[in-house]
């Protein structure tokens, strides 16, 4: 088999057929696009994991005057108590990486901070605050034991570890990301049965080709080849377009609009798109050689 | 050269073989016709021998190959050595006549130079220059079947099948054709033709294998289409035609009328109400309305 020729007949085939194609290449570019979405969520979420359980906080508040707190009894944490606690913790490390005390007063005025753009700000009052030690931790998966150890005590109103909530926001992002991936193998489904109808149909349309080149002997790889390589073309070319519209998501709505907006949380950047880039194009690839390649098993005897 | 040992091609979904027993051998550079009415069995012959089919039982041996233990892939191979011609020529109609020949070696791989030698001789051989560039439908009958021998040779197989390559043109380039077949068979390749053509079995004196419902009836050198035979032949059909036609009168089945059955009834009704018209019978004239309706 010449080169020229195959790509020629190669470039005849796809101008022949050519709705067909492009139908292909949309399919595959939504279905991929979809399913880069839901690979590039998982990152995220990976991301954010590392940038989030470095800083994990658990917090210990302690009592104040009228806490509603069950373990403060309504009375406020004495000094003595209070200094007891910040001993306890300093000996705790190295689980225990920092301990910084953050007052009832201190609180207040971070959380107007916060959301001095939110009616929030403005309804809060100052009682609603507590003192508190925030202890960050070297390891973030050994916050029970800086909870077990204070949970109870005297003048400890509650420990709230952060990772908690944190481990409920993943959660709700590892939703997210599946169902793009299951979306998205929905569409990869669609894909594949595109594919195969339009070979279906093309090995029909050329069914005079096909049969003199049986006739006069040419082999099942030359007689198959067009088919698959078509098929490959326009998927890879669905891929691509996909890649470009991943790229662009990235590029512009993450790196250049979400990370500015947002910016005390770390998000995924293009060498993530890089990085699902190549998985991508080579699923594609191996689908559509394996698609074809079925499919001619059925439709073009030889 | 090609070698049938008692082969039997029975078709899935029909019980009568259409091929049954054969047995015959066509030595290199022969030429010989293959002859006998439609159904007959011929076309099977000729894709047994490219292995379009596989025979049911029997050997067949094809340029030393033995078809039944051929593996799939050897097939291309054994066609390579095996040119065809058709009764449609089965031509590329978007190709020119260059073009067509050229693709028969462009989808086994022979490089660019051998294309631009081989094609134009090829095309001289048939007697097509200076028509190279024209499409398939600018050509006649008589050129398109030119074309196609071209496709089939170049690559200089050592036996080439036609089956009824005369069957749409004219008598005299039917001739024509046949003249072509036979200086292709003198250059040394075997020749094996199907053919309905009386004239030109007659006329050519050369051997005959005649195929009869699936048997070969007649092996014969130097012989004829064998008229008489055939005439008998044309005779049974329509007997048999004919027995079909009363069977379905006496079942007079209800049911609506569809395909071959709707073809067989109607000229059936034609004679059998003129029939009623004459004789006044009245069960035949029941016949006659029941149909009508």
């Amino acid at each position: 088999m010449r080169l020229g020729f195959v790509l020629g007949e190669l470039l005849t085939g796809l101008r022949r057929n050519l709705s067909m194609a492009v139908s292909v290449v949309l399919v595959t570019m939504i279905s991929m696009y979809l399913l880069g979405l839901g690979l590039l969520a998982q990152r995220q979420v990976d991301t954010m994991k590392d940038y989030w359980y470095d800083r994990v906080q658990v917090s210990v508040f302690l009592c104040v005057q009228g806490s509603q707190y069950a373990n403060c009894g309504g009375k406020a944490t004495t000094a003595a108590q209070r200094e007891q606690i910040r001993s306890q913790l300093e000996q705790m490390k190295p689980p225990v990486k920092d301990v910084f005390y953050e007052s009832q007063a201190e609180a207040f005025a971070r959380f107007k901070e916060q959301f001095k753009n939110s009616p929030l700000g403005e309804q809060a009052t100052e009682r609603a605050f507590a003192d508190s030690f925030r202890v960050s931790l070297a390891d973030a998966s050994k916050y029970d034991v800086v909870v077990s150890s204070f949970q109870g005590a005297p003048g400890v109103g509650r420990v709230q570890d952060q990772k908690q909530l944190l481990d409920r926001f993943f959660a709700f992002m590892n939703v997210v990301s599946w169902a793009a991936i299951a979306l998205s193998a929905l569409m990869v489904l669609c894909a594949i049965l595109l594919m195969a109808t339009t070979i279906r149909q093309t090995a029909f349309s050329r069914r005079r080709e096909t049969g003199i080149m049986r006739l006069v002997g040419a082999s099942n790889a030359t007689i198959q080849l067009p088919f698959v390589m078509e098929t490959v073309v326009s998927s890879i070319l669905g891929a691509g377009l996909a890649l470009t519209l991943l790229w662009a998501t990235v590029r512009y709505g993450v790196s250049g609009y979400l990370s500015r907006a947002l910016l005390d949380t770390a998000f995924i950047g293009v060498p993530d798109v890089l990085a699902v880039g190549p998985w991508i194009l080579g699923g594609v690839m191996g689908l559509a050689v394996v698609t074809s390649w079925l499919t001619l098993r059925r439709y073009l005897r030889v | 050269m090609i070698l049938f040992d008692t082969v039997t091609k029975t078709y899935r979904q029909s019980t009568r073989p259409a091929l049954a027993e054969v047995s015959l051998e066509v030595a290199r550079g022969e030429f010989v016709f293959v002859v006998g009415s439609s159904g007959s069995g011929k076309s099977t012959l000729l894709r047994l021998v490219i292995r379009e089919e596989r025979a049911t039982s029997g050997r067949v041996l094809v340029a030393g190959r033995e078809l039944d233990r051929l593996p799939d892939r050897g097939v291309p191979l054994l066609r390579r050595e095996v040119g065809t011609v058709f009764q449609d020529f089965r031509l590329l109609p978007n190709k020119t006549v260059h073009q067509n020949v050229a693709f028969a070696l462009q989808v086994i791989g022979k490089s660019r130079s051998v294309i631009r030698q081989t094609v134009p001789e090829t095309l001289a051989t048939v007697g097509l220059e200076g028509k190279e560039k024209r499409l398939p439908h600018q050509l006649s009958g008589g050129e398109q079947q030119r074309v196609a021998i071209a496709r089939a040779i170049v690559n200089k197989p050592s036996i080439l099948l036609a089956d009824e390559p005369t069957g749409n043109l004219d008598p005299a380039t039917s001739r024509e054709i046949l003249l072509l077949l036979e200086r292709i068979n003198r250059a040394g390749t075997t020749v094996v033709m199907a053919t309905h053509d009386h004239e030109i079995v007659n006329e050519s004196r050369k051997r005959v294998l005649e195929l009869d419902d699936g048997r070969l009836v007649r092996d014969q050198p130097e012989g004829d289409y064998g008229q008489l035979n055939s005439a008998i032949r044309g005779a049974r059909v329509m007997a048999e035609l004919d027995d079909e036609l009363r069977e379905a009168v006496a079942a007079n089945d209800p049911g609506p009328p569809t395909g071959a059955t709707r073809l067989l009834r109607m000229p059936h009704r034609h004679t059998r109400s003129s029939g009623s018209a004459s004789s006044g019978s009245t069960s035949t004239a029941a016949t006659a309305t029941e149909e009508r309706d």
